[in-house]
């Protein structure tokens, strides 16, 4: 067994895993699954095995990574195509990478994730709306200006960038906020994804036992 | 209307790859009925948002709506704020600033380029054709109310009436 790993929390609420899991798999490291059950807020078992308490944390050939736009990075010395390979594109990429991973916290808080929900129109606060309005600008410059065709934000093929956006994608499914025709057609495309898909199916199969009552109870 | 009532439900025209070629490409079908269009509260509808796209981050932009008091008596709108802006003015036809707007019981107030307006100023980034922009207003007697805004070209006279609203 491969002393390599990805910990991760639950598919179903953790966000952040899903980035580096997309990441890891997109770059086909071998690496095993160790999914954490969360317990809704400090989780003793993830504080046990990662340096920062969080998760995702990727351990790979003596690399410890704990932070899932570290992981990406990580990810892209072995498969360079997570970034866009134009110095301007990837610089592009990178800062809205960048701007998804420390911001948009009215978004994060309104509308968490939980993937095996269906929670139209709840979480719609003036902020979180903005959040939504911004992400759909970046989406729709970075695609006017870089897609090249798309479907992906840049270009025919999954990148950092929508790794990044994609539990935004999640939640947008979830949610179901105001969303222009092009938001729309981005966030399903994401989710058609067959490692998207992947990590939907892996949520599904998840036990009854680690629902988190906090997480479940949003109505 | 929803599109979306599960996070299974992929309506297959939307995964056509030449739709999903370009997002800013894609047509001005706007597939929510709840783009432009505001929750209602009793006695006041919000109804036909609309706000003119813009070419650049802190660029001005005037929003439009249509405002329905159905209550049997008047109702006051006292504040329109969109935090995708620094600043949301309330104007009058004549471009004065008002901080008030009384709506009389069965009158339906058209924001548009010959009436009222709201005048965003400092925006945040560029408004792109198709953008939705959330606002909220409130009323003394309706509370808040949420309102969407969707951005039409920046030379529109008026709003297009998105498909399926």
């Amino acid at each position: 067994m491969t002393e390599d790993q990805l910990y991760q929390g639950n598919r179903r609420y953790s966000s952040w895993s899903l980035r580096g899991w997309l990441a890891v798999r997109l770059a086909g490291l071998d690496v095993q699954d160790t999914v954490i059950p969360l317990q809704g807020g400090d989780t003793a078992a993830i504080k046990a095995v990662s340096p920062s308490g969080m998760v995702p944390y990727l351990v790979h050939q003596g690399a410890e990574i704990w932070d899932s736009l570290a992981i990406i990075e990580y990810c892209a010395e072995f498969h360079p195509a997570l970034w866009p390979a134009d110095r301007i594109a990837r610089a592009h990429a990178r800062a809205i990478a960048a701007e998804m991973h420390s911001g948009f916290r009215a978004l994060r808080l309104a509308m968490p994730m939980n993937l095996m929900r269906s929670l139209p129109g709840v979480g719609q606060t003036p902020d979180s709306l903005a959040d939504i309005a911004r992400i759909e600008q970046i989406w729709h410059s970075t695609a006017a200006r870089f897609g090249a065709g798309g479907p992906f934000l840049f270009g025919a093929e999954l990148t950092g960038v929508d790794i990044m956006f994609a539990p935004v994608c999640a939640r947008f499914l979830i949610y179901q906020p105001p969303l222009s025709a092009g938001g729309l057609a981005y966030i399903n495309v994401v989710r058609q994804h067959k490692l998207v898909a992947a990590w939907y199916d892996l949520a599904a199969a998840e036990p009854a036992s680690w629902l988190v009552a906090k997480y479940e109870e949003i109505t | 209307m929803t599109l979306f009532r599960t996070p299974r439900l992929l309506a297959p025209r939307l995964l056509a790859p030449r739709l999903l070629a370009c997002l800013g490409l894609i047509s001005a079908v706007t597939l929510t009925a709840s783009v432009g269009h505001a929750q209602s509260a009793p006695g006041v509808s919000v109804n036909h948002g609309w706000a003119l796209a813009t070419a650049a981050v802190g660029d001005p932009t005037t929003g439009y709506f249509t405002l329905t008091n159905t209550a049997g008596t008047p109702d006051t709108l006292t504040k329109a704020a969109c935090p995708i802006a620094d600043h949301t003015i309330m104007r009058d036809a004549t471009g004065k600033t008002i901080d008030h707007l009384v709506i009389a019981p069965g009158q339906t107030v058209i924001f548009g380029p010959q009436g009222p307006s709201l005048a965003l100023s400092d925006t945040h980034f560029q408004l792109f054709r198709h953008a939705v922009v959330p606002c909220s207003l409130d009323f003394e007697q309706s509370g808040a109310i949420q309102l969407m805004l969707h951005v039409e070209p920046k030379d529109a006279t008026a709003y297009t009436k998105p498909m399926g609203e």
